[in-house]
């Protein structure tokens, strides 16, 4: 993954996509969150807390299938981890709650779909009967292994 | 108990070796502002919340610091591990190689080791969550101190991303210190 200069905007122009899909395109501006791609390439879901340095925005680029499957994984992971830590001070907000769940399962499917494919990401996903495949490279401080 | 999960928090791809950096970057795994001490820090501070939410913030935002100190680590290992003896000696890390040649040891970024000096855990909630209210900023002005340094975008994103998260995690600590004054802790 890397990053262009040209990538680093939030625009409504960049979706011109036409198998663009409405649903995904949840543009609410009374939503509090921000979409999970745009969340976790600022570092934070909640539109109030996010305060940039400088004109410092970033925009991650992927290329290949591999890096798009675990750039969605890891994007759906930062999406719960913050909304967990909204959830620990605020436990009966329901409309966080029933997002925190739909993700939780968009992140289930595509975890499988990443096992299956590329190999583990904890130990208890191995199901090879042929070799330990935990081992294999790359982890994740290599380059290239994110 | 902990599980290790084989993906960073946020993806570090360094584009080119830069020594300089790591050396400065090495300030936020085990300087006095670090993601070493915040990890430690809550993970301690866990033990004496008073209530449900508190335990479940100091564990989680804990955690998450253990995934910060990766990242740190990840961009320090690939910003390094390309240098030659010329660059060593350039950039002055001659006396990080006779101790640590190309590794990634906890300290700051004058090569002072880590010490748990840098944290407190008083076992009182609103003396420990002012405390992680100081520490959330510190952190957050030294990424910003950091990405003043680099004009490197591969360093810059996951800056940006880190300082963010200290945003955050003040906003979340404020809460919880507000709700339990209001509760009379």
């Amino acid at each position: 993954m890397y990053f262009t200069e040209e990538n680093n905007y939030f625009e409504f122009n960049d979706y011109t996509d036409i198998d663009f899909k409405m649903n995904d395109f949840n543009y609410n501006r009374d939503s509090k969150l921000y979409s999970v791609d745009e969340g976790f390439n600022k570092g934070n879901m909640f539109r109030d807390l996010y305060s940039k340095y400088k004109n410092h925005i970033y925009k991650l680029k992927v290329s290949t299938e591999k890096d798009k499957l675990l750039y969605n994984i890891q994007s759906y992971i930062f999406a719960l981890k913050d909304l967990n830590l909204y959830l620990d001070t605020h436990p009966n907000d329901k409309e966080i709650l029933k997002k925190y769940n739909e993700y939780s399962k968009t992140l289930d499917s595509l975890k499988n779909k990443y096992i299956n494919t590329y190999g583990p990401l904890c130990t208890s996903n191995v199901n090879s009967t042929e070799k330990w495949t935990w081992i294999n490279n790359p982890w994740p401080w290599d380059k290239g292994g994110n | 108990m902990f599980k290790y999960e084989k993906i960073l928090e946020y993806p570090i791809n360094i584009k080119s070796k830069d020594l300089k950096m790591a050396k400065l970057l090495v300030d936020q795994f085990g300087g006095p502002s670090g993601e070493l001490g915040a990890a430690l820090r809550y993970l301690t501070q866990r033990f004496t919340m008073p209530d449900d939410k508190g335990k479940a913030l100091l564990n989680d935002i804990g955690c998450e610091e253990l995934g910060h100190v990766e990242m740190i680590c990840t961009m320090i290992h690939q910003l390094i591990k390309d240098a030659t003896i010329d660059e060593v000696k350039k950039y002055g890390l001659e006396p990080w190689y006779v101790q640590h040649k190309k590794g990634v040891y906890p300290m700051d970024s004058n090569g002072i080791p880590f010490t748990s000096a840098y944290i407190a855990t008083t076992g009182n909630p609103i003396v420990d969550l002012q405390e992680d209210l100081a520490a959330e900023e510190k952190a957050r002005a030294t990424y910003e101190n950091l990405m003043d340094l680099t004009s490197d975008e591969s360093i810059l994103a996951p800056l940006s991303f880190l300082r963010q998260r200290e945003v955050v995690h003040y906003a979340r600590f404020k809460e919880l210190l507000e709700y339990y004054k209001s509760k009379g802790y």
